[in-house]
């Protein structure tokens, strides 16, 4: 887990709440606790319930992300007699999950990121108060992104968005099945085509030069 | 600013889930939990608890909730602030305001409507993993809008000035799309449906339309009929300035009759002129202000004053401010050389931020971001 960059993981809130079943052991630990006591299980979900509804949100909305949210632990709680326990953190096992649970809507993703590009209104963004105190230059850009990633070939999007969580390569590599090396060959090629979509395009910085209009 | 840094900063973006919605996927959780049989253990007639405390999640949002609250309950109002006067005094106001829009010119379906707006807002600098700097933001906005919506139009920001440095061209021209009949952007004629009894028009307003619920951290704020209606008068006026005489005069006769109102005698615009507002506060966090000429009671401006401070911003900061400067009706809108297109935020008003997606021109488009013509399809979601 050596290349997780923190500073990406979850939101500010939901920082607090990762802590709180962390007295009682790992991940892979609760995970085997729960295959003879059921009932541990919700502690998996108190862990990483937050990340993984806000990973939802931003592919499929936020309404679609409270049934997905669901489904992915119910996978997840169907599965858990077969999780490695090796692996002390789970959440490349619940990214996994949800990715391919997203995967069945595809469709809806692409069409949720071409209406937000299309309507600069972003359904899954805060739209008051404490979010929005923080805009910052970049929000201008969210409509080109999310054009950018309606283009994106579903494989690249996956890696691209499963580090843009906070996911390693090595974790991004387990959450979808897939070797290290496509990881890293995935995420090139997506991170050049986003490059290229906001290629010095920002409305809310300075051109260096008046541009001609 | 790098793509991942665009990316992250997107994914901050999105909404604290409310304790609500992940209280329903839990309870599906500990339900399959609960018929399911311990492989080993929990055998029949033993009651199953869950081991970890329920605290968890919900105990981090209490606290979180709590400590919001605090910062709510030390809410001032700034010095020279509002008065709240028996509610007619504002009521009144909007009535003249109503009155007075009755003399502006109506112009016709193949002409444009030019607006000159100045516009004031806090933008925040440095990265988005720091805490924000602010810098008071000042911009003027040039709109060339179809009258009828079926002809393209322009929008672009010639110069704006953040912490004292001034740029200059802002945002090259942009087309606003033709778009006669597509929700996203209303035209001119589009207003022109709206109801013109002030009572139909409040119930219009107050409708649910579809905009995500405000929220204050992870506290979902369900905005009630009243926030909605006034939020919905104010994203009309500020996204468009000048709007039809019929529905003005409907609007601000319907603004009267949204309870809460206050009346701020004295306030001075984005542009810089002194005018009388009327105002309300959704949430306790932002006041949203109607602002008009003080002898004419012509409708000048909008503005948005932050009634909460934090994350560097004090009580009583303008966040958010709209006037118009000049409005004129020609014949023709520029030609446009800016890449993507104008998109207001309809759920909302926001001036200095609007949609620039779907590029259609550029170098850049090459790629398979422009994939899909951005006004073909029906919008999504």
């Amino acid at each position: 887990m050596s290349d997780v960059s923190p500073e990406a993981v979850g939101q500010p809130i939901a920082a607090p709440v990762y802590g709180t079943g962390g007295s009682v052991g790992d991940d892979a630990e609760l995970i085997g606790r729960s295959v003879a006591a059921p009932a541990c299980f919700a502690g998996l979900f108190d862990r990483h319930a937050r990340a993984i509804h806000g990973y939802i949100t931003r592919r499929l909305g936020p309404d679609a992300a409270d049934d997905l949210l669901a489904q992915t632990f119910l996978v997840a709680f169907g599965l858990r007699g077969r999780y490695d326990t090796t692996r002390a953190d789970a959440r490349p096992w619940l990214y996994g999950i949800a990715t391919r649970l997203i995967g069945r809507h595809r469709r809806d993703e692409v069409r949720f990121y071409r209406a937000i590009a299309r309507s600069g209104v972003d359904p899954a963004a805060e739209p008051l108060a404490d979010q929005v105190l923080r805009r910052v230059a970049a929000q201008a850009l969210h409509g080109q992104l999310a054009a950018a990633l309606a283009g994106l070939s579903r494989a690249d999007r996956d890696v691209l968005l499963l580090v843009t969580d906070g996911l390693g390569y090595t974790e991004t590599a387990q959450a979808l099945g897939i070797p290290v090396g496509t990881v890293a060959s995935r995420l090139a090629r997506a991170r050049k085509k986003v490059r290229q979509a906001l290629g010095g395009t920002n409305p809310a910085e300075p051109q260096e030069e008046p541009a001609s209009g | 600013m790098d793509e991942m840094t665009v990316l992250r900063e997107f994914r901050a973006a999105v909404r604290a889930p409310a304790a609500e919605r992940l209280a329903a996927a839990r309870a599906a959780v500990l339900a399959a939990a609960a018929s399911s049989p311990g492989q080993q253990a929990g055998g029949p007639g033993r009651p199953r608890r869950p081991a970890w405390p329920r605290l968890g999640v919900y105990g981090a949002i209490a606290t979180v909730l709590a400590a919001v609250l605090l910062i709510s309950a030390t809410l001032i109002f700034t010095g020279g602030g509002p008065v709240t006067p028996p509610a007619s005094a504002a009521s009144r106001v909007l009535q003249r305001a109503a009155a007075a829009e009755l003399s502006q010119p109506v112009p016709r379906g193949r002409q444009f409507l030019y607006t000159e707006t100045a516009f004031v807002l806090q933008v925040a600098t440095g990265s988005s993993r720091t805490a924000p700097r602010w810098e008071t933001g000042t911009a003027l906005q040039q709109m060339w809008q179809s009258v009828s919506g079926s002809r393209p139009g322009a929008f672009g920001i010639p110069h704006c000035q953040v912490g004292g440095q001034r740029r200059s061209p802002c945002q090259p021209l942009i087309r606003i799309p033709a778009h006669a009949g597509q929700p996203g952007i209303s035209s001119y004629a589009d207003l022109q449906k709206l109801p013109t009894s002030s009572q139909a028009l409040l119930s219009y307003l107050e409708k649910p339309n579809g905009c995500p619920p405000a929220s204050i951290g992870n506290r979902t704020v369900q905005f009630g009929r009243a926030d909605r209606a006034w939020n919905q008068i104010a994203t009309i006026l500020g996204n468009n300035m000048v709007i039809p005489p019929r529905l003005g005069q409907a609007l601000f006769r319907a603004a009267a009759q949204i309870p809460g109102v206050i009346l701020l005698p004295n306030v001075v615009d984005a542009a810089g002129h002194r005018g009388i507002a009327v105002a309300r506060t959704a949430s306790g966090v932002l006041r949203t202000e109607l602002i008009f000429a003080p002898r004419s009671y012509r409708f000048t401006g909008v503005q948005d004053v932050l009634l909460k401070a934090g994350q560097g911003l004090r009580v009583g900061a303008v966040w958010a401010a709209s006037a118009l400067v000049r409005a004129k009706v020609v014949t023709r809108a520029p030609a446009t050389s800016g890449r993507g297109q104008y998109a207001p935020s309809q759920c909302g008003y926001l001036p200095g931020v609007y949609g620039v997606g779907s590029a259609s021109t550029g170098a850049a488009a090459s790629s398979s971001s422009s994939s899909s013509g951005p006004a073909s399809s029906a919008p999504g979601g």
